[in-house]
């Protein structure tokens, strides 16, 4: 074994389940402020946040919740015409990593149909407590995963033409920062990597989703 | 609506199954209904291209295969003016009323055809209307909901399982009757928009434990109908499924509730098996007839006997179950105790084996 070996996100030390839940940020955005059991979830440990509509896009793009439940209807019509749609079309595009879960009560409507789809998840209106527990353990455990995010980052370097050798040294470099809690290494590696400033802020973001995963900052 | 296409159809014509009817305007010619080679049937590829096709049969008669976007239709027993070569004149004297123009048959299949278009989005629209009700029953089932968790929050215990389990028998009652109506209005959504039986992720699912919670709550109905319903199999295996998967065994248990004759018992079983886990709800009453066991799962299907037990039924919750079924990848079967035709009653038996790989 070469004493030099490259670092690799699975390098990075696994946080709890009860870590996770504590650290995983959630919104609802919902008009009805009866359909989504906050009391429930909260007494339970989970960081949750509560808009009747879209507040503030800005905060959504750069990604400041992990989980995003998203009502279709009557949320984002400042925004778009689409509403709900519009507003997972355009974070999915933005921030692909984002998890936004579909959470409407529409689920019969049949021109709804692409919102269920573009979604990770999908949660019925009414839902009991049990039942968003259950999906929110399971995203967490399935997706709150610092390889998943950095399958997103290696996508979107593969995009600006990175090869594998190229980013499997970006990795290393960002697992090393990561572990001296080097923010400031992390923007540096992205920038030398990619001639666009905005998108080394994106996949900064990215990484700033692992960091907030493991506790780091 | 291929159905009403057929009842509005002006020219004798013939099903898939050889049933031949009269014609709007037109009754079967009496040489069709005497016929025994019926060749009508076989003598035109039925995925030929054209939406119009003539062809002849043996008798002489003009056959034309009329496509329209939701099926086809066979009209028999024609003579199409110009087109028929092989008719003799007795039987082109004979059947004189049965001349007919290609021109009109051209013109009707055009009209339908664009019609049906209409007719469909007009009824799509209709039925999205009143589905549309549906969202204002779920706010306030929401509203029910988080009423009935804030009452079991105020209970003693660790868990909500714990807390739920000392409640009051009518609390409990209650938590039942909100978990079902829970399930049913999904079941009501997935009847509107099929697509939702596949709506989230797939997830490990305990068949075991959805089927014995479903047991529970339709306990107190069957009392109610003097029926007993129990569990009998075991199985620890999770196959991968939609949310909506809970609807099969829902619709499933509420039909043999629904339809058992009184003083029987309702058996729910749940088995794993190589590859899948095998579910099955036998209950005793009315016998799907041999001929309509295909169709009970086809929208709106009701067997002649269930109206002797349940009078209100739509028809719907097999559909729905099917619907469910389809998207997982697997079906519903249905198996009876009896083949007799005059054997009203016996056991009846909907089974399926949820693939686990």
């Amino acid at each position: 074994m070469s004493f030099f070996r490259r670092k690799t996100i699975g390098d990075l030390p696994k946080p709890t389940d009860n870590e996770l839940r504590a650290r995983t940020r959630i919104l609802v955005i919902d008009d009805d402020p009866h359909s989504f059991p906050f009391e429930a979830l909260r007494k339970e440990g989970y960081a949750i946040d509560h808009w009747l509509k879209v507040e503030n896009l800005h905060t959504l793009e750069e990604g400041q919740y992990d989980i995003i439940f998203l009502d279709i209807q009557g949320v984002a019509l400042e925004y778009t015409t689409d509403d709900g749609l519009g507003i997972l079309e355009h974070l999915k595009e933005v921030n692909p990593s984002q998890i936004v879960v579909a959470f409407s009560a529409h689920s019969y409507d049949l021109s709804k149909n692409r919102f269920w789809r573009l979604a990770d998840d999908s949660l019925n209106k009414p839902v009991e407590a049990t039942k968003c527990k259950r999906l929110i353990d399971n995203l967490i455990e399935s997706k709150r995963t610092p390889a998943r995010y950095w399958q997103s980052v290696k996508v979107l370097l593969q995009q600006q033409g990175l090869n594998e050798k190229e980013i499997m040294r970006i990795e290393d470099k960002i697992v090393r920062a990561l572990e001296k809690k080097n923010k400031r290494g992390i923007s540096e590696t992205f920038e030398s990597a990619v001639d666009n400033a905005d998108f080394a802020v994106r996949l900064v973001r990215i990484v700033g989703k692992i960091a907030s995963l493991l506790g780091l900052w | 609506m291929l159905n009403i296409l057929m009842s509005l159809f002006p020219y004798p014509h013939v099903d898939d199954k050889g049933n031949f009817s009269d014609g709007m305007t037109l009754p079967q010619p009496s040489i069709c209904q005497k016929c025994k080679d019926r060749d009508c049937l076989t003598l035109i590829d039925l995925d030929t291209n054209p939406e119009l096709y003539h062809a002849e049969c043996s008798k002489g008669m003009s056959i034309v295969l009329c496509k329209f976007p939701v099926g086809l239709i066979l009209c028999n027993g024609l003579i199409v003016k110009m087109l028929n070569s092989k008719c003799s004149p007795f039987i082109r004297k004979k059947y004189q009323s049965h001349k007919v123009d290609w021109d009109d048959i051209t013109a009707w299949h055009k009209g339908i055809s664009n019609v049906i278009p209409v007719i469909e989005e007009s009824t799509e629209k209709k039925a999205q209307e009143t589905i549309h009700g549906l969202h204002d029953v779920k706010t306030a089932v929401s509203l029910v909901t988080r009423n009935a968790e804030a009452i079991v929050a105020t209970l003693p215990g660790d868990s909500d399982e714990e807390k739920i389990e000392g409640a009051p028998n009518e609390l409990k009652a209650l938590l039942k009757s909100v978990e079902l109506l829970h399930s049913r209005l999904s079941a009501s959504s997935i009847l509107a928009n099929p697509e939702a039986a596949s709506h989230g992720q797939k997830r490990p699912t305990p068949v075991h434990k959805i089927c014995f919670r479903l047991v529970r709550l339709f306990q107190e109905l069957a009392i109610k109908r003097r029926l007993k319903i129990k569990m009998i199999g075991d199985s620890y295996a999770k196959p991968n499924c939609y949310d909506s998967f809970s609807t099969i065994p829902l619709i499933l248990i509420d039909n043999a509730v629904k339809y058992s004759d009184e003083n029987q018992e309702i058996v729910v079983t749940v088995k794993d098996r190589e590859q899948c886990v095998f579910l099955e709800v036998a209950s005793r009453g009315p016998l799907v007839p041999a001929d309509m066991r295909q169709a009970i799962f086809e929208r709106g299907i009701r067997g002649p006997n269930s109206s002797r037990i349940a009078s209100q039924g739509s028809g719907l919750g097999l559909y729905i179950a099917g619907v469910v079924a389809k998207a997982h990848g697997f079906d519903i079967e249905y198996h009876c105790s009896s083949n007799r035709m005059d054997d009203t009653s016996g056991l009846n038996m909907f089974r399926c084996n949820i693939p686990t790989k």
